[in-house]
């Protein structure tokens, strides 16, 4: 067999006792293991300093607020369309009077819509995302 | 028409009834491939590999087809052959012979391997590089297995070549098993698949005896995304960094990430394609058939095989347990970042391991989504079944 890096690890004479395996087996694949985690950890901190530089060079965008406009269909109050600053917008309120809408067929009133649920926020995902990854996974 | 008469009774003799009156553990071996073929047709258990396997056996095991002659490879008794009498092989040898000399010579599971690298995405694992932590805690099954198979009497290279059977990666297993103990082959091979099937009936119940309720239900936060760059990178430097500290690895290692270089660079559409669906393909026809055909009565009904079917399950269950107790000494490190159930994918088996951890998370939480947290160990595993097949090799080699 090939040789090794490691000769005074590997190359046992005929064939090394059973803990000797074990232990060196174990070791061993955990240093190569840790030494490619250490590597693939530099080079994804390499990489976002790189992201990060490429982002602060670009000019960031003006963050103006949204403009708040009555969604057609059902009766939508004033809460509904002004939420929480820059996170639902007018048209995201629409589509969501819109599906209510075509789910209810009678009147409705939406009261408040909230941008994200605390499981989401826990995982870091937005309702739309969340969503989408229920639907992906879902068949597992 | 005394002619005739004896040419039916020459026909008669000849035939497969006469080998099979004259030694009818055949038989046993018949019903063992067809209750095989049932495993894999009805019940689904990997049937990509365990029915051409499963066929093989049966071909094999029919007297007078001459399809393989392993005593040209193992030798017959006690005569061990040191290399295999390739002229014998290239004269007598049959189909199986012709398809058996791809795994002696090693030669399928790296194609194999390639395959897998071409659909593999180790996004997850460069997002999370301490998932490889959990891929190496799994291995835990190949060695604790060593020791029990040490126990029962197998040789140093037999029992390395069972222990990798909780590897839960059938072509790491084949490859090992063809070097250090090819009289073991058809064994080891229809063990690995068929345990690697029951994933999802192993694990659960282990996963749940060694967590709480409350570290089941830790959702984990979302990764960060990863560059192509990255991951163009991480193939070339993983295949450089193993080979070179263990170069019996090498060829396992690198075909998986040449395959998947193919795939993250792009600029391979039509070979990528071609290693991930045709080759692999005929090369899992091949390897299964001739995996199978190595199977003969006095080989496989045995007791070392009754014992390799239960260290199997040991090897399992050991690397899940590895795996998932590991998660939980990460899980106290991160004051409760990680969910130990990810853990259990460590052992390859990918991606049905990875969806395990997912059923079993969702099940506690159903707004949990283990799956990608759990991709990254599941194919750190895979990496560290090479790792550890090389090392074994090395050792035993």
């Amino acid at each position: 067999m090939g040789t090794s890096f490691m000769p005074f690890l590997l190359a046992i004479t005929p064939e090394p006792n059973d803990l000797t395996v074990v232990i060196t087996g174990l070791l061993l694949v955990f240093l190569i293991l840790i030494l490619l985690t250490l590597i693939i950890a530099l080079q994804g901190k390499f990489f976002d300093s790189l992201e990060a530089k490429k982002k602060a060079k670009s000019a960031p965008a003006p963050s103006a607020p949204a403009p708040s406009a009555p969604a057609a269909g059902g009766n939508v109050s004033a809460a509904a369309v002004l939420p929480a600053p820059g996170a639902v917008t007018p048209e995201i309120v629409a589509v969501i009077a819109a599906a209510v809408a075509g789910m209810e067929q009678g009147g409705f009133t939406i009261r408040s819509i909230k941008p994200v649920s605390r499981a989401a926020q826990a995982s870091g995902r937005k309702a739309w995302g969340q969503a989408g990854v229920q639907s992906n996974t879902a068949p597992f | 028409m005394s002619a005739i008469w004896q040419t039916f009774i020459s026909i008669i003799q000849n035939s497969g009834f006469t080998g099979l009156a004259q030694e009818p553990l055949y038989i046993v071996m018949l019903v063992v491939g067809c209750f095989l073929l049932y495993l894999a047709i009805v019940r689904g258990f990997e049937p990509l590999l365990l029915l051409p396997i499963a066929f093989g056996m049966i071909l094999a095991n029919l007297p007078g087809s001459n399809i393989i002659h392993m005593q040209y490879f193992i030798g017959v008794g006690d005569e061990v052959l040191l290399h295999p009498s390739w002229i014998d092989i290239l004269n007598n040898g049959g189909l199986g012979d012709m398809l058996y000399m791809g795994v002696k010579l090693g030669i399928y599971p790296p194609l194999i391997f390639l395959g897998i690298g071409t659909m593999t995405d180790f996004g997850p694992l460069i997002s999370n590089p301490k998932s490889l932590l959990l891929g190496a805690a799994a291995q835990l099954g190949i060695f604790t297995t060593f020791l029990g198979a040490k126990w029962l009497n197998f040789s140093g290279a037999e029992a390395a070549s069972i222990g990798i059977i909780g590897g839960a990666d059938g072509p790491t297993a084949i490859f090992v098993t063809s070097r250090l103990a090819p009289h073991l082959l058809g064994s080891i091979a229809v063990a690995a698949y068929s345990y690697m099937a029951l994933v999802p009936v192993i694990q659960p119940p282990i996963m749940k005896a060694l967590t709480t309720k409350k570290e089941r239900q830790i959702v984990m936060s979302q990764l960060r995304t990863v560059s192509k760059t990255e991951k163009i990178i991480f193939p070339i430097l993983c295949t450089i960094i193993v080979s070179l500290i263990l170069p019996d690895s090498a060829v396992l290692v690198g075909m998986l990430m040449l395959g998947n270089l193919m795939k993250e660079s792009g600029v391979v559409d039509r070979i990528q394609k071609t290693a991930g669906n045709e080759l692999m393909n005929i090369i899992t026809i091949f390897l299964g058939v001739s995996v199978g055909c190595t199977t003969s009565a006095n080989t496989f009904l045995t007791l070392e095989t009754v014992e390799i079917i239960v260290l199997g399950l040991l090897a399992f269950g050991f690397g899940t347990a590895g795996g998932v107790l590991f998660g939980k000494l990460m899980c106290w490190a991160t004051h409760g970042k990680v969910n130990p159930l990810i853990g259990s994918a460590g052992v390859s088996a990918v991606p049905m391991a990875a969806r395990v951890s997912q059923k079993v998370g969702q099940a506690e939480n159903p707004q949990n989504f283990l799956l990608m947290h759990a991709m990254g160990p599941n194919v750190a595993g895979v990496i560290g079944s090479a790792v550890a097949a090389g090392i074994l090799i090395n050792i035993f080699g």
